[in-house]
């Protein structure tokens, strides 16, 4: 039964058969030695849908790796189910889930050749050997390093190395792929390129692929969706644009973003948003009278001479592309960034006035946004 | 942050004592191993030096007549005695390095992979690694006692008589394979913990993902085993293997233990039967002649026999051992 199975993974064309994820109310509760629970992933749904690139993001701590540990089966939930189309395959071990799995550090075998760790799935699978050496090769082309492949994993690049894992993941067709923070071991110019490859070899394949990072510029890049986690609790889930443009919550709302928004303390008073410095900043709100905060994205903050909100420049870095402002709002003790064309020259001082083209008000307390 | 000065004087101190141990205990021996297997043909006041009498130390200070060539060597060659211990040696390293290695193995695995009671099992295993060799060896002894024996009893009422066991009186019926047996079987257990600690050691350094990943990929127990733990185990079980086959070359206080003393001294028991190459150096201590000259030639054979072969193990496992 089981073999029939494993074989039954192996034979299908993952290209045609793209399946959809379905995580549901899944739970995971850690306990250390001195019984302290900890919830790592709290009460989880999600749809990841079938052959997408799916980016899961989150802090460090959120239970990201864990609710992708939950999903390859090497973690058992507590609570809930997982589906892979329409397997439940909850109760299923990792083998025979017919997942493919990229470690944060790669796992590679260092005894092995670059070509016996891709072949090493294959070779548990019992496919032929000749059938299992030329898949080998092919998955190593696609991934850009058949010529590597006599070589053992400490002769090659951690832009290789991963190239390399990704191969073996894949090889034996796998009907999701799985990648554990797969940039973070890589120097900033491989971690760009890396992650168009990985990009590039998700269209190719079209396997539904979940990577987990901490890093939002990464996540947004080049995923189809991303799932914004926090304290084991899905946040959001959405096209990356679309997260990024209407946050439902505080946390998404700084959590992405390069310079991170602003968030500045504020009233609101029949509908209208003020600054705590009696600037009107947003009306319409339909909610009580109460404290909030007002978040303002540095890019959302365009300079104009009747401007409402007036600041005093402190610092100016010029990135190139564009200038960010660090500056003083007058009348609030608080500093905010904003990014300007770079053509527009300032010196630190000087006034400038800004309006704001974009305004989330969210409630002070509880992070929930009002629209 | 401490800072460690370099004091000089506090680690020379410190060390002292070791070092001017080794250097009497240790180095001197050797040296002088080196120059008496080399010398021949002594006499000290007209008489030829007979053992017991440290007459050696008086050869090199005293210095009545020394003549350098390899008669020590020739003596031992020529010696029935030495080629049977050697055999013996050599059986009792053939028999029990491949045995102690695969079972320290095999229980380390083991022991890595149970979760309750770990501790617990580990200290049994570690046990006869801080119990005296000759008390363990007493134990043995009277286990496979050829009267009373338990082991030998047990084995007898099941029907097996091939254990003539041992025994410090009237060992009419000790073969050389039952006292291969239960020398092999003492060997093994005793050795076993420190294998065990560095087995477990090694293993417990493994990288867990290496495991996950297998997992993942569908790989059987079998395989696991081969293809991950031995290779990634390489640098211990080479490092084992060779301590082993050192330490078995060097077997003596384990016979002596087991078969007590007789007539070739403390080596072979009642007869010579179980003499081993230490046993036979140890033995031509108290011969006439030249009864250090012998032995330290018989010390330096068994030291280029162990030299080679582990020369010999380290070239074959530049190929197997990975790192």
């Amino acid at each position: 039964m089981e073999k029939v199975e494993t074989e039954k993974i192996l034979k299908e064309d993952y290209s045609h058969e793209k399946v959809e994820v379905k995580l549901q109310n899944l739970t995971k509760e850690f306990v250390d030695k001195k019984g302290n629970i900890t919830i790592a992933v709290n009460d989880f749904s999600v749809n990841i849908p079938a052959g997408k690139l799916v980016g899961l993001l989150g802090p460090s701590g959120c239970g990201k790796s864990t609710t992708l540990y939950l999903i390859s089966g090497l973690h058992r939930p507590n609570n809930g189910t997982i589906f892979f189309g329409n397997d439940d395959v909850t109760n299923i071990p990792p083998e025979r889930r017919g997942i493919g799995l990229v470690f944060q550090n790669y796992a590679l075998y260092p005894h092995l050749t670059v070509r016996q760790n891709i072949m090493f799935p294959l070779e548990n699978l019992r496919v032929p050997h000749k059938e299992a050496l030329a898949r080998a090769q092919k998955m190593a082309e696609l991934v850009h390093i058949g010529e590597l492949m006599d070589r053992k994993p400490n002769q090659l690049s951690g832009g290789q190395q991963q190239r390399v894992a990704i191969a073996r993941a894949l090889v034996k067709e796998p009907r999701v792929l799985l990648l554990d923070e797969p940039l973070s071991n890589l120097d900033a110019r491989l971690r760009l390129q890396t992650r168009e490859e990985i990009r590039r070899i998700q269209k190719e394949t079209g396997v539904t692929t979940i990577f987990v990072t901490h890093d939002q510029e990464e996540a947004m890049s080049i995923s189809d969706e991303i799932i914004v986690m926090n304290e084991g609790l899905k946040q959001q889930i959405g096209h990356p644009q679309d997260v990024y443009d209407e946050p439902i919550n505080q946390f998404v709302a700084r959590f992405l973003g390069n310079p991170p928004i602003n968030i500045v303390p504020g009233k609101l008073n029949s509908g209208k948003a003020l600054l705590d410095n009696g600037v009107v900043i947003a009306t319409g709100i339909k909610e009580p009278d109460q404290e909030i905060n007002v978040g303002l994205r540095p890019e959302y903050l365009v300079l104009s001479d009747k401007g409402k909100i007036i600041a005093d420049v402190e610092i100016v870095e010029h990135i190139g592309r564009d200038t960010m402002l660090l500056c003083y709002i007058k009348g609030i003790d608080m500093k905010i960034r904003a990014i300007i064309p770079s053509e527009k020259r300032f010196k630190p001082g000087e006034q400038v006035k800004f309006d704001c083209k974009k305004v989330f008000v969210f409630n002070k307390e509880t992070g929930e946004r009002y629209k | 942050m401490i800072e460690y000065k370099r004091d000089g004087w506090r680690a020379a101190l410190a060390l002292a004592p070791m070092v001017l141990f080794m250097l009497v205990f240790t180095f001197w021996p050797i040296i002088n191993a080196f120059i008496w297997a080399f010398l021949e043909g002594f006499s000290y006041g007209g008489q030829s030096i007979s053992h017991g009498e440290l007459g050696g130390y008086k050869w090199i200070t005293g210095g009545t007549f020394i003549k350098v060539g390899i008669d020590n060597f020739k003596t031992v060659f020529s010696d029935d005695l030495f080629w049977l211990s050697l055999r013996n040696t050599a059986i009792i390293v053939i028999v029990s390095v491949p045995l102690t290695v695969i079972i320290g193995l095999l229980i380390a695995v083991g022991l890595n992979s149970i979760k309750k009671f770990q501790g617990f099992y580990q200290t049994i295993f570690f046990l006869p690694y801080v119990t005296n060799t000759i008390a363990l060896g007493m134990v043995f002894a009277s286990l496979f006692h050829q009267n009373y024996g338990l082991v030998n009893k047990l084995f007898n009422n099941i029907g097996f008589a091939w254990i003539n066991g041992t025994s410090s009186t009237g060992r009419t019926g000790v073969t050389f394979f039952s006292a291969l047996v239960v020398l092999t079987v003492y060997t093994v257990w005793n050795g076993l913990a420190f294998k065990i600690i560095v087995f477990l050691s090694g293993l417990q350094n493994i990288d867990k993902q290496y495991y996950q990943a297998a997992q993942i990929d569908a790989a059987s127990r079998g395989r696991v085993f081969r293809k991950i733990t031995v290779p990634l185990l390489s640098p211990m079980i080479l490092y084992i293997t060779i301590t082993s086959f050192i330490g078995a070359f060097k077997a003596y206080s384990s016979v002596i233990a087991i078969f007590g003393t007789g007539k070739y001294g403390p080596a072979g028991g009642d007869s010579d039967l179980m003499i081993t190459v230490v046993g036979y150096i140890y033995d031509k201590m108290k011969g006439t002649g030249t009864p250090y000259g012998v032995a330290s030639a018989a010390s330096l054979i068994l030291f280029f026999i162990i030299l080679i072969i582990t020369i010999l193990q380290l070239q074959v496992s530049k190929k197997r051992v990975h790192y």
